[in-house]
């Protein structure tokens, strides 16, 4: 948020001495300029140095100002420029030229109940301001910290419309929910995809444990602080913003035709010594590119946006609306977001020592999706296993008078054709154009988030806060299954049915803050005490009943069946908070300055023996280049130091995991019927506690070339100890395990962030480049054997693990050492015991590493292949103006991060391939990469492997966009403030070695991240947009 | 003014922080009953009871396998192949077929976590009873029941895994985690204390919706099983907390059973197998299974209560009347085949691709024969849900036939009787009751029902080596031959490993088994 503080209390003072004028000695007039452009700054204050007298320039950089004495000296300032002094000197006419620097340390940071001055701030924080928000038109606020926040790693989890990405602020620090904690205006907010992105003035992500240490037991993920867009005083401005925008996607896959298909599936056959079954002089009959079809072409997004602003002395305003919708590119309209907002924050003064305001926002939120990374029922997986010699369309009257089609309710396309079936690939996959026309599901969310606050001064400096906030919703879902035949393993050929869920969550907060701050010559104190209550609770209602008589989804209601199976089921929760925390700051002339904080949490997460909490954090800081014995070291103009240290905490699980509940899903059915029966759902930890995250962050903020250039360098250290994990136990203890905090992770890293800024020659431009390194390890696992269970892939089981020592969900699977040429090498490869290690392999298998060197190949030599978390990630942000014209560019990228590439369904022999196949192994043509193709895979050549690990890192230029704003006079003619229009670029295109379609996989889990199971992919986007201001 | 809002300001600290903060914190479920309060009166009794019946159809462990005792049981035996679709499919069943079975077996974890979930929900039945308000009856009837149920779980356990930690109390807490494993024999001897004393509170009838609860006859015959398999693997008696339970006192058991329990034969073998049959006079102890509620789950099918073991044994048929949709596991080995032809049973026991309408996707090991006793038959079909999670037969444990059978392999003066009323029953006339006739009618009587493989091993390893290393593959099969060979594992004595997993989290206390 960039306040113009300093002018703001120069108004002010100039409000209140207007009056007394002294008497009239000598006059001046002149005109401020910028030093490079030439061009007069409008609003600059000009000010008789050691008096209160002053003024300001008008639109054209003018001004006049009478001053006590010819021999007086001026003071002119402006936001964003070096404050010059200048002699009078009995002159009559002073023209001033203004040199222009950046002045991010007089920028103020919104730090959470608060916001302090860039310059004596401690802790580490990373803020997006509206201007780059609205550079990049996201679709959701979380969006635009990818890229421009180092150190926060934004991934998408897909391309669907819709899907919350994944958020890690510096990396995962815990094996729960490592989401970090979102704080709307003060109010804690489960999610945030109610936000329209219009309306938001800026994202503060709080990294550090000391900076994050005022939230207490939620903030061990990092808090990302949002503020709403507020009024400024003065006349009411009307902005229409919008855009409509084509979606395609970017990058498909080369699969195998048809006589490719065939020519491999007869090789696999000969191979396993089974008849060749396909002619390949023949000519397919169909040779189906299903990628090709399952891609929607140029699916639409739009977004309209309009907001009012405005105010008087007493009151602003701010009030807005948005419609945002969004086609997938696939499935359509089956994978559709639309979200309408409305929004009115106002605030009052009521006098000098009395404030009000509030904020509110209703949203209305449509999503329908279908599985986005599924290997199971995911529509892409089968566009990518699916044999081309399927048609998309059966249309063969000979085949439509058979089996299956003629006895089974097969899936027909909204126009009547009847979607193929294959005869050859089978079990989930499945034709994708068929799978998508029976997906139904629907989910509508009405929410509304608001706070009401007000502000008394006590006295001087003493300001007494009370904010009372809710944030409530209603979700339901809908969801209808109709009869389809897709194939002899995926059907549902006995029952429609209908189902209904109704979500309530209501919460509410009270926070009540005093805060005094007092400067005594140049000594600033601020102290601030208060105290925060929130409630959270959660109801249900579930419904369910079969033979539903319709098939037009719109038309699905519970009353509609006509079956007497009725379910229905309903629920409730609640988790209550209550904190108190202190947070001091002194500085000394903004040279030194020092916060610390203490905040007290209870939760009814945890039980009476460990309910509460203490999350204290301290954090110094040094500008190092206003001390006088600092020696100027050109270019450098600005150099500090930080350091902090603190602890914060998690208490994300589940509600009232310190007590054992029974569990009624138990029963047997007896000759009278069933019966119910109960025990407890699990073993009871009454000792739970929340994690407790301990962070180290030294840092250097440095200015060059008239702050320009400026650069952050942060170091950090954080330990997440008594991670909270239902551990596996002994199963010879019979039920299911507690919770228990068990192991401990450290991630250490370092962020840099650089950013020059300059104008020459009326061109403005500006370049961030910023990049983060971070080290993810398991220090302690509190089990016997030091493992966590991880994500599983397709049918293979387990493919990644945590474990003592190594990363956090590390893809685990056997290593292998290239392909056998010969039956010599086979014999070849010996183990320590001297046995040959794989005795049945043939030439052309893979040869595998016996990694525990114990003589056999056997799963204890299953280890780390991979590490789905980088390394490295970056950004890049430029952009120019030149008159009317301004250009912007977002380039994103990760390094050292691999991807566990399983969209093909290896295990399943009889699937199409991608035509990296066709260098696989043969007699004639020996590969070393690529195992030759078998049924009769004795071998197991597609067991987890490192075959599977592909280098994930990428470089994305995620966002180009071109604008123009129209001359002032056209403007002025069409009655506009402002009127821009622009074409903007996502995806453009990316660079990177992954095969797949799509790098960037966000984590399904914990445990689950940078598996493609068949990736829905980020479409390439084009937009045409404009903003209009009235 | 100010001195108000001071004073406001004082009010709203003393009452946030002081005051009703534990009120405020201390949040119970609203949905659930906590477990502590749960345990009251007879009806909570009896749900804590049915939780331990629950176990009986645990044919999975979600997130590890599907692993049905009867379809495991007769994969390793020679009455049936691993199937499934393709090589992949059956993987893990392959390994259990062809006895190269990893510590890492997923169905191996599986089988263990059930049988430590039943024996768990048991011990903790009998900490809680105690102070339940209910009467003697209800009390000892109840004890008695989970006594039997306890020794159940235990016996499968104990016989699939040989070296397990016995346990007869709950385990408390993580410092209690950590077991040894016990010998064979204390296992065995605690399931026959647990059987013995059962027997004696156990009623011997049961009203008619109570039919299912387990009696004293089933507890009578599942002692005289568990005798003949230790006896014949270890060649040794139990001790039942100082009783000794040898030949005479199980046949003692088997005599009263066979006399006093009204439990006879079905006229029709084949009703053994049908809706008809269900609780029926010829079972003694049966577990049941159903539609209800009807279930759609794929992640937790236990909270379901259908038959896996009849879906995964199912004929791959599509458009079928009779037999629809199955997985083809557990193909019936042409060895079995051979044995029954001539034999009226074979037409109830085996189900020939001939006999199948629609379509027919043959899958893995294809002998052309699948099992007609549990399998994906029209008259099983549940009426909702998910129809491979609902298949409605219910398991058949031990039956009469059983019952005729080991009275008369444990030397009993009416053997020739016995032995000639199971073949009488099916139109076969008598042959001398020698053990060898008695023993081979087993095989004929009893196969695919989870029996045969126990039966072989219990003769030893020599003969399980004969019987256990096979190559049927059929006149319909579709493979290669090689595809078809087993070879027992001798080193193993026919146990399955220890779960690699439970090793592990053993922290070295537990040893692997023999032969892995």
């Amino acid at each position: 948020m960039r306040v113009n503080l300093q002018r703001l209390l120069i108004t002010i003072l100039m409000l209140g001495y207007s009056g007394c004028l002294f008497a009239q000695t000598h006059t001046i007039t002149g005109k401020v300029t910028d030093s490079e452009t030439g061009l007069g700054i409008p609003g600059a204050t000009i000010l008789e140095q050691g008096t209160t007298n002053g003024t300001s320039s008008n639109l054209d950089g003018n001004y006049s100002i009478t001053v006590s004495n010819p021999n007086a000296r001026l003071e002119v300032s402006f936001v964003g420029y070096k404050t010059t002094i200048v002699d009078v000197n009995n002159q009559n006419v002073i023209d001033i030229i203004l040199i222009f620097q950046t002045t991010e340390l007089e920028e103020l940071v919104v730090i959470g109940y608060g916001v302090q001055k860039k310059k004596v701030v401690t802790g580490a924080i990373a803020s997006v301001s509206a201007d780059e928000i609205s550079a990049t038109p996201i679709l959701r606020i979380d969006q635009a910290m990818q890229g421009r926040t180092p150190g926060v790693l934004v991934t998408n989890l897909s391309g669907q419309p819709g899907e919350a990405p994944t958020v890690r602020i510096r990396g995962a620090g815990t094996t729960g929910n490592s989401d970090p904690l979102y704080i709307v205006d003060g109010m804690a907010v489960g999610g945030i995809d109610y936000l329209n992105p219009g309306d938001i003035e800026s994202i503060d992500v709080l990294k550090d444990a000391a900076s994050a240490a005022i939230y207490g037991a939620r903030a061990a993920n990092g808090v990302v602080l949002i503020t709403t867009k507020g009024a400024k005083k003065g006349e009411m401005n009307v902005t229409y913003s919008g855009y409509h925008g084509i979606q395609n996607v970017s990058k498909t896959i080369d699969m195998l035709n048809a006589d490719q298909y065939k020519m491999i599936w007869n090789e696999a056959r000969r191979n396993s010594n089974l008849s060749e079954t396909f002619d390949l002089d023949e000519i397919p009959k169909h040779d189906t590119n299903w990628q090709e079809h399952l891609f929607q072409k140029n699916a639409p997004i739009t977004n309209h946006e309009l907001s009012v602003t405005g105010g008087n002395d007493k009151s602003t305003y701010a009030s807005s609306m948005s419609y945002f919708t969004q086609q997938g590119i696939i499935g359509g309209d089956k994978s559709q977001f639309d979200r309408i907002t409305g929004r009115l924050n106002s605030r009052h003064e009521v006098n000098s020592n009395f404030r009000f305001g509030s904020n509110l926002a209703y949203s209305h939120i449509i999503r329908r999706g279908i599985a986005s990374n599924q290997s199971f029922n995911g529509a892409y997986s089968s566009a990518l296993n699916l044999d081309p010699l399927t048609p998309l369309y059966e249309e063969d009257e000979y085949e439509l008078s058979n089996d299956p089609y003629a006895s089974e309710p097969v899936v027909t396309s909204p126009d009547g054709k009847v979607y193929g079936i294959s005869k050859i690939v089978g079990a989930e996959i499945v034709n994708p154009l068929a799978l998508l026309q029976i997906q139904n599901a629907q989910t509508r969310v009405d929410k509304v988030v608001g706070n009401i606050f007000g502000e008394v001064e006590i006295i001087e400096d003493l300001k007494f806060n009370t904010s009372l906030g809710l944030d409530m919703a209603y979700v339901i879902n809908d969801s209808h299954r109709p009869l389809f035949y897709l194939n002899g393993a995926q059907l549902n050929i006995e029952k429609t049915s209908v189902s209904k869920v109704i979500d309530r969550y209501y919460t509410w907060q009270w926070e009540n803050t005093i805060a005094y701050s007092k400067i005594i010559e140049d000594h600033n104190f601020s102290l601030l005490l208060g105290t925060t209550a929130s409630k959270f609770n959660f109801e249900n209602l579930y419904g369910f009943n079969t033979k539903v008589p319709t098939t037009d989804p719109n038309h699905v209601y519970l009353n509609m069946a006509t079956d007497t199976l009725w379910e229905a089921r309903g629920g409730a929760s609640h988790a209550a908070l209550l904190s108190t925390f202190g947070r001091l700051t002194y500085d000394y002339k903004s040279k030194y300055s020092f916060t610390g904080i203490i905040r007290r949490d209870g939760s009814s997460k945890f039980g009476p023996n460990n309910r509460y909490g203490i999350f204290p954090s301290l954090g110094v800081s040094w500008v190092i280049s206003d001390e006088d014995f600092m020696p100027n070291i050109d270019p450098i103009n600005f150099l500090k130091f930080r350091a902090s240290w603190g602890v914060n905490g998690n208490q994300e699980i589940g509600d009232y995991q310190f007590i054992s509940v029974m569990d009624y899903s138990r029963g047997y059915i007896f000759a009278g019927g069933r019966m119910i029966g109960a025990s407890p759902a699990y073993i009871e930890n009454a000792d739970i506690h929340w994690e407790e995250s301990e962070q180290i962050d030294i840092a250097f903020d440095i200015g060059a070339y008239n702050n320009r250039l400026t650069a952050t360098i942060d170091f950090y250290n954080k330990t997440t100890k008594g991670l909270l994990e239902r551990i596996p136990i002994p199963a010879h203890v019979g039920n299911d395990p507690p919770y228990a905090n068990v192991g401990s992770v450290r991630n250490r890293g370092i962020e840099m962030s650089f950013n020059w800024r300059h104008y020459i020659e009326g061109v403005k431009y500006s370049i961030g480049i910023n990049g983060a390194y971070n080290k993810n390890k398991m220090i302690v696992i509190g089990n016997e054997d030091g493992v966590l269970p991880g994500a599983t892939w397709a049918v293979a089981g387990m493919v990644t693990r945590t474990e003592l020592g190594l990363p956090i969900a590390y893809f685990w699977g056997y290593k292998t050492d290239g392909i056998f040429q010969s039956q010599a090498e086979i014999f070849q490869h010996i183990g320590s015991t001297g046995k040959v290690l794989q005795p049945n392999a043939k030439p052309g298998d893979v040869r595998f590493v016996d990694v525990n060197n114990d003589g056999v190949i056997n799963e204890d030599d299953r280890t780390m292949i991979g590490n789905p978390t980088p390394e490295w990630t970056f950004g890049m942000n430029g952009s120019i103006e030149y008159k009317q014209f301004d250009f912007s560019m977002l380039l994103i990228g990760t390094y050292g991060n691999d991807i566990f590439n399983g969209s093909q369904r290896q295990d399943l022999y009889y699937t199409n391939r991608t035509t990296a196949i066709l260098d696989r192994w043969t007699v004639e043509e020996p590969s070393n990469k690529t195992p030759r193709v078998t049924w009769y895979d004795v071998n197991n050549n597609h067991r987890i492997s490192d075959l599977y690990i592909e280098d994930g890192s990428f470089v994305r230029i995620k966002n180009v966009q071109f604008g123009y704003t129209l001359p002032e006079n056209l403007q002025k003619r069409l009655k506009a403030k402002t009127l821009r229009f622009y074409v903007s670029a996502e995806n453009l295109f990316t660079i990177t070695k992954y095969t797949g379609a799509d790098p960037e996989i966000g984590a399904m889990s914990s445990f689950d991240i940078a598996i493609d199971r068949g990736i829905y992919p980020q479409a390439r986007t084009f937009r045409l947009g404009t903003t209009m201001t009235f | 003014m100010k001195n108000n809002i001071l004073k406001l300001v004082k009010a709203l600290l003393v009452v946030l922080l002081l005051s009703s903060c534990e009120d405020f914190l201390d949040l119970k479920p609203l949905d659930q009953v906590v477990s502590s309060n749960f345990y009251q009166t007879e009806e909570d009794a009896l749900q804590a009871l049915v939780a331990v019946y629950d176990v009986l159809t645990y044919q999975s462990t979600p997130g590890v396998s599907w692993a049905p005792f009867l379809t495991m049981s007769d994969i390793l035996s020679d009455d049936a192949y691993a199937g499934g679709a393709d090589a992949n499919d059956g993987m893990d069943e392959n390994e259990f077929n062809t006895f190269n079975i990893p510590t890492t077996s997923l169905i191996a974890h599986s089988i263990w976590i059930k049988n430590y979930i039943g024996i768990y929900r048991a011990n903790l039945y009998l900490e809680i009873i105690d102070d339940i308000d209910a009467s003697n009856d209800f009390k000892s009837r109840t004890i008695a029941e989970v006594k039997f149920l306890r020794a159940y779980f235990y016996f499968e356990q104990v016989r699939f895994f040989e070296n397990i930690p016995l346990l007869t109390a709950t385990i408390k807490g993580p410092s209690e985690y950590k077991q040894e494993q016990n010998t064979p024999q204390e296992v065995y001897n605690q399931i026959a204390f647990d059987l013995v004393q059962a027997i004696s509170d156990l009623p011997e009838s049961v009203p008619i919706a109570q039919a299912g609860r387990i009696t004293k006859w089933a507890a009578q015959a599942l002692l005289a099983r568990v005798f003949l398999f230790y006896n014949g693997v270890y060649n040794a008696d139990l001790n039942a907390g100082g009783t000794s339970v040898n030949q005479a006192y199980v046949l003692t058991q088997l005599e009263d059973l066979i006399t006093n329990s009204g439990h006879d034969l079905f006229e029709n073998y084949q009703d053994n197998f049908k809706l008809v049959g269900e609780f029926g006079i010829e079972s003694v102890f049966e577990i049941s299974h159903g539609d209800t509620p009807p279930w759609w789950d794929w992640g937790y099918p236990r909270g379901g209560n259908g038959n896996l073991a009849a879906q995964m044994q199912g004929p791959r048929v599509t458009g079928s009347q009779k037999w629809n949709r199955g997985w083809s596991f557990a193909t019936v080995n042409h060895k079995l085949a051979l044995d029954l032809a001539g034999d009226p049973r074979f037409q109830y026991t085996i189900l020939t691709e001939e006999e199948l309408d629609g379509t027919l996707v043959k899958g893995y090991q294809h002998t052309g024969y699948y099992s007609k006793k549990y399998s994906s038959d029209a008259e099983h079909w549940g009426s909702g849900g998910q129809f491979e999670l609902n298949r409605t037969c219910n398991f058949r444990v031990i039956r009469f036939s059983d019952v005729l059978l080991m009275a008369a392999e444990l030397g009993s003066a009416n053997a020739q009787q016995y032995l000639d009323r199971v073949r009488d029953r099916v139109g076969l006339t008598s042959v001398p009751a020698t053990p060898e006739n008695i023993y081979r009618e087993r095989r004929l009587e009893l196969s695919l029902e989870g029996i045969r493989y126990f039966d072989v091993l219990r003769k030893g390893l020599t003969y399980a080596n004969q019987q256990l290393t096979h190559s049927f593959r059929g006149p319909n099969y579709v493979g290669d031959q090689e595809i078809f060979e087993v070879t027992f594992n001798m080193d193993t004595k026919g146990f399955l490993p220890i779960p690699q997993t439970e090793i592990d989290l053993s922290a070295g206390t537990f040893i692997q088994n023999d032969g892995y």
